[in-house]
């Protein structure tokens, strides 16, 4: 169910129409508490950094492939979410909705790291009927709210956010630039 | 000209070379099992293929091969002065501990991937406890998830497969409040490995739909670089369906998750010293729903009996598996008919990889079909990937091309087993310790601050999060208690629903104990866990151990004299308390290597005991929670000044002092005598007094019920009159039990010959109240639950 398993559909979806990367943000609605957010917080202002003021967090899922937005929204509403307690946002949109002062990180796998969420969305996204998108990866966004310089946001990925074993992290915005 | 498999230039090696080849590729084989491996090419008169290196290597290594606990070691112990010489291999004597107890309990032992006890007369038990520590100081929550997935395959595998029913759970974790900048590089902190192994046991464990239901954590500062994971699975199994055997002509059939490139060399790895340079692909994430799937399709499969024999992918992945199974016969295998979940392995990679939740079965022609069939149906992948021979050789094929073509006997007979030397020192005196004398005040502030360590606080907080309910079969639950704020002693299954009968399960760990004398701790983990299945009602005599020993750096000295002193220990006691093993495993050389400054560290030499005992009528199993006001408290066994490795000494800062040691002799009697007090129902509640000693056990009990306790500490069959030492000492051999007001003299009559007292009794009052000759202090319950419960944080 891994990426390489649809490789063999993609070839010929691409001799069609070209095959695209799509993003879904998922998270709490706004009075819907982010707990998992207020332990990375807790976690941050260990490190020493007290400047910290919010952490908010979201999961993410990254689309191959070819899909029409109202695809999409299926599967971000029928799939991804839970309707009471979450919201969506497609590519970047949820960044922009969110309002200015946060820093905002991406964390996903390396390649080759199993993704088991991912190959479940896969399965997911195949039985809801929707057959050319081609492979799935989850990662997580953090918005990091308070003054951080760059260091200060180096080390909190390092320390708290990222296993760099295992995960790449990415500077979506950065308050400093 | 071979494409796929490449040749190891090992004939033209030299020494140096040899080694450096051992190095570079990971095999963490020595310069003379190289050799051994370079004889044997040159008899064949061609270099290996770097397949049959790879296959060689993981069948050798520590993790799949056991070499340290197989060796002849020559054994020198100084004690007090006098030197004493041994030879003496680990395994047999843990071994010669069993076959001298023929207890008629085992059906099981040793030789296959769990040990099974006998239930009755249909069923059986087995038991595995696992440890999966170095993956999960790398990345905790795919490494104690893969932990718990890779047991409960041990279960599946025992015999022709048994059904999970419980899983236990056993942590030890650095310093939750260290700095960040006090970690080496390449570590992570304490409180995010916490965190993880947490979510990643609950996660594997509850999607899996088996409870789990018993366990314990430590938490101490030698534990930050390398923390420890064992994760343990319970199963039933028909008695019937207990042997195994593989014919040749079986089609080996690969059930359960496609393969990757996620934990190649796990095995070799798990022998070396972690640092910050390891490479992702040691990494394991397990997928627990494709493990579900995969169980669902074994069990039918085993009571349709379309299969001879089974065996997990573990350590070594398919080239420990099939090895394993086809040890005395021989195999072939087309390793391009593996499912795969990326097209660009190397045959070696396919043949050695770990990745998670696939298992071997050996199919007999007859039986394919319709074994493909039910997979199918399922939607698990199943594959037949080869067929036994009786060739006596492993031969590896990748499209016709032959990457693989060794004698099974070289492989599984030919590693040169190095003798060992190990020595250790112990003088038998009681070190110094400073005794206080301390105000009522005082000692009433000091039993707060221990009530409220992370070592002894209550668990909750990690312990709701595991399902312990699926299944509904679990009768003594981790929390007891009208509330469910008590601490369980153990656990309490009733497996099947026409059956009173039950299983109970616990542990003991301590590793503050083995600093001294690691024969000692072997003695009280022992009873520990033994005193855990009594106190829940557990027939003493119906009762077997595993052991699983996680060790520092067996290339230093010292540890190694230190295990066999231990293993030592595990043997005398195991046999004084006639308890068989019937499992084990190790996990040596825990230790972190500091990258810029090259100190190593090793973790606390720590020993784990498991126990699984029966329970012949779960309508009488007991809870640790006080019942009824006006109900007599006692104290068995007796207790003396043993504060050494004690929590006290833990919370307090103290060294010295005698570590507990336990008396077979007088404990084994007293057991027998609780045991048969609970089977006549006058024994209301029990509790073993363990970590924290007399006070922290007595609270616990007022806590779970909710209601007071005046205690009378110079009642107490003491040998010190401090009351210290009566509130806090760990003397092993002691429980606490509530006897029904008008029980009381048949109580005292059965227990005629041992130590015991009463104590106090239960009041209507919110107190727990100590007397020493008079008013010593007195506590509140909800402020002592308050830092009981709060003592642990997430």
């Amino acid at each position: 169910m891994s990426a390489i398993a649809f490789m063999v559909n993609s070839v010929h979806i691409n001799n069609m129409e070209k095959e695209k990367l799509f993003l879904i943000e998922v998270r709490n609605k706004t009075r819907v508490t982010d707990v998992f957010g207020y332990m990375i917080k807790k976690d941050i202002m260990e490190t020493g950094i007290q400047e910290i003021e919010e952490v908010l967090t979201s999961s993410l899922y990254r689309l191959k492939g070819v899909c029409c937005h109202r695809e999409l929204i299926r599967i971000a509403e029928e799939i991804l979410i839970d309707a009471v307690a979450q919201d969506y946002f497609l590519d970047n949109s949820g960044i922009r909705k969110r309002g200015a002062g946060y820093n905002v990180i991406d964390v996903f796998y390396k390649e080759g790291v199993t993704d088991t969420v991912a190959e479940t969305v896969m399965t997911a996204v195949k039985d809801a009927g929707i057959k050319n998108l081609f492979s799935a990866s989850t990662g997580k966004r953090y918005y990091l709210k308070g003054r951080l310089n760059r260091q200060d946001i180096e080390t909190i990925c390092m320390k708290v956010l990222v296993n760099p074993l295992i995960q790449n992290y990415s500077v979506v915005k950065d308050n400093n630039a | 000209m071979p494409k796929f498999a490449s040749q190891v230039d090992i004939l033209g090696a030299g020494d140096r070379e040899l080694v450096e080849m051992s190095e570079k590729n990971l095999l963490s084989l020595t310069l003379e099992e190289m050799k051994a491996i370079r004889s044997y090419f040159t008899e064949l008169g061609r270099n290996p293929t770097d397949c049959e290196i790879e296959t060689i290597a993981q069948t050798w290594s520590e993790h799949c091969f056991h070499k340290i606990f197989r060796t002849e070691i020559e054994y020198t112990e100084n004690l007090n002065g006098k030197k004493k010489k041994e030879r003496l291999s680990l395994l047999r004597e843990i071994k010669k501990a069993t076959l001298k107890i023929d207890s008629g309990l085992c059906v099981s032992v040793f030789k296959d991937n769990a040990g099974i006890i006998k239930f009755n007369d249909r069923y059986g038990i087995a038991f595995k406890v696992e440890t999966h520590n170095h993956p999960s100081a790398l990345e905790p929550y795919g490494g104690a998830g893969t932990g718990i997935g890779g047991v409960i395959r041990d279960i599946l595998g025992a015999g022709k497969a048994a059904m999970p029913v419980l899983n236990i759970d056993v942590f030890c974790f650095g310093d939750q409040g260290v700095s960040y900048s006090e970690l080496p590089e390449g570590v992570l902190h304490p409180r995010r490995i916490f965190r993880g192994v947490v979510s990643g046991v609950r996660d594997y464990g509850n999607r899996m739909g088996i409870p789990t239901g018993a366990g314990a954590i430590v938490f101490d500062r030698g534990y930050q670089n390398n923390c420890l994971v064992f994760c343990g699975t319970v199963g039933v199994i028909p008695l019937t369906q207990v042997e195994k055997r593989v014919s040749d002509d079986d089609h080996i059939v690969l059930i359960g998750g496609r393969t990757g490139r996620d934990g190649i060399h796990g095995a070799t790895f798990s022998s070396a010293s972690l640092n910050a340079n390891i490479s992702r692909s040691v990494v394991q994430i397990g997928n627990p729903i494709v493990e579900k799937k995969m169980m669902d399709v074994l069990l039918t499969a085993r009571d349709e009996g379309l299969y001879n024999s089974i065996t997990d992918c573990g350590a070594g992945g398919l080239s420990s598996a099939v090895g394993e199974m086809g040890k005395d016969m021989g195999a072939v295998v087309n390793l391009e008919r593996v499912p795969l979940k990326c097209n660009d392995l190397l045959p070696w990679e396919i043949w050695i990889s770990e990745s998670q939740e696939r298992m071997v079965l050996s199919v007999p022609e007859r039986n394919l079909k319709k074994l493909l069939e039910l997979s199918a149906d399922e939607d698990v992948e199943a594959e037949v990937i080869g067929r036994f021979t009786k060739t006596g050789r492993l031969q590896l094929y990748y499209r016709d091309e032959s990457v693989c073509n060794i004698g099974m006997d070289f492989l599984h007979n030919g590693l040169p087993l190095k003798k060992m030397k190990a020595y250790f020192s112990f003088q038998d005196k009681p070190m110094k310790e400073k005794v206080s004398s301390l105000k009522a005040g005082e000692l009433r502030e000091r039993l707060l601050r221990v009530l409220g360590s992370p070592n002894v606080a209550s668990k909750e907080l990690v312990v709701r999060q595991y399902d312990h309910e699926v299944q509904a079969h679990t009768v003594l639950k981790p929390f007891t208690g009208i509330e469910g704020k008590g601490p369980s002693d153990a656990v309490v299954l009733k497996p099947f629903y026409d059956d009173w009968q039950g299983i109970a399960v616990g542990c003991g760990i301590n590793p503050f104990y083995g600093k001294p004398d690691p024969y000692l701790m072997a003695g009280c983990c022992i009873e520990e866990a033994l005193r855990n299945l009594v106190a829940v009602g557990a027939d003493p005599e119906q009762v077997a151990i595993l052991d699983n020993f996680s060790w520092g750096d067996m290339h230093e000295d010292g540890h190694l004299g230190t295990l066999v002193r231990c293993v030592k220990g595990c043997r005398d006691f195991a046999l004084k308390y006639q308890l068989p093993f019937i499992s084990g495993k190790d996990s040596l050389n825990n230790v972190f290597t500091d990258a810029k400054t090259g100190v190593k560290t090793s973790i606390p030499d720590t020993l784990l005991i498991s126990a699984v005992g029966i329970v012949p009528d779960v309508r009488k199993t007991i809870s640790s929670d006080l019942k009824k006001e006006g109900n007599a408290l006692y104290l068995c066994g007796i207790t003396r000044r043993e504060m050494g490795g004690s929590q006290y000494h833990q919370v307090f800062g103290i060294t010295g002092g005698s570590v507990p040691v336990p008396v077979p002799s007088k404990a084994l009697p007293l057991m027998k005598k609780i045991y048969l007090c609970i089977r006549e129902g006058i024994i209301k509640s029990c509790h073993d007094c363990s970590d924290g000693g007399f006070a922290v056990a007595i609270l616990e009990m007022s806590i779970g019920g909710g209601k007071g306790v005046d205690i009378f500490l110079d009642k107490m069959v003491s040998s010190d009159v401090s009351p210290e030492s009566m509130l806090f000492s760990e003397s092993q051999g002691r429980f606490i039990v509530e006897v029904d007001a008008g029980a009381a003299d048949r109580f005292e009559k059965i227990m005629k010959g041992t130590d015991f007292a009463n104590i106090g009794r239960i009041t209507g009052r919110e107190s727990i109240t100590f007397y020493e000759r008079g008013l010593l202090f007195s506590l509140d319950i909800v402020e002592a639950e308050r830092v009981w419960r709060s003592g642990l944080k997430w």
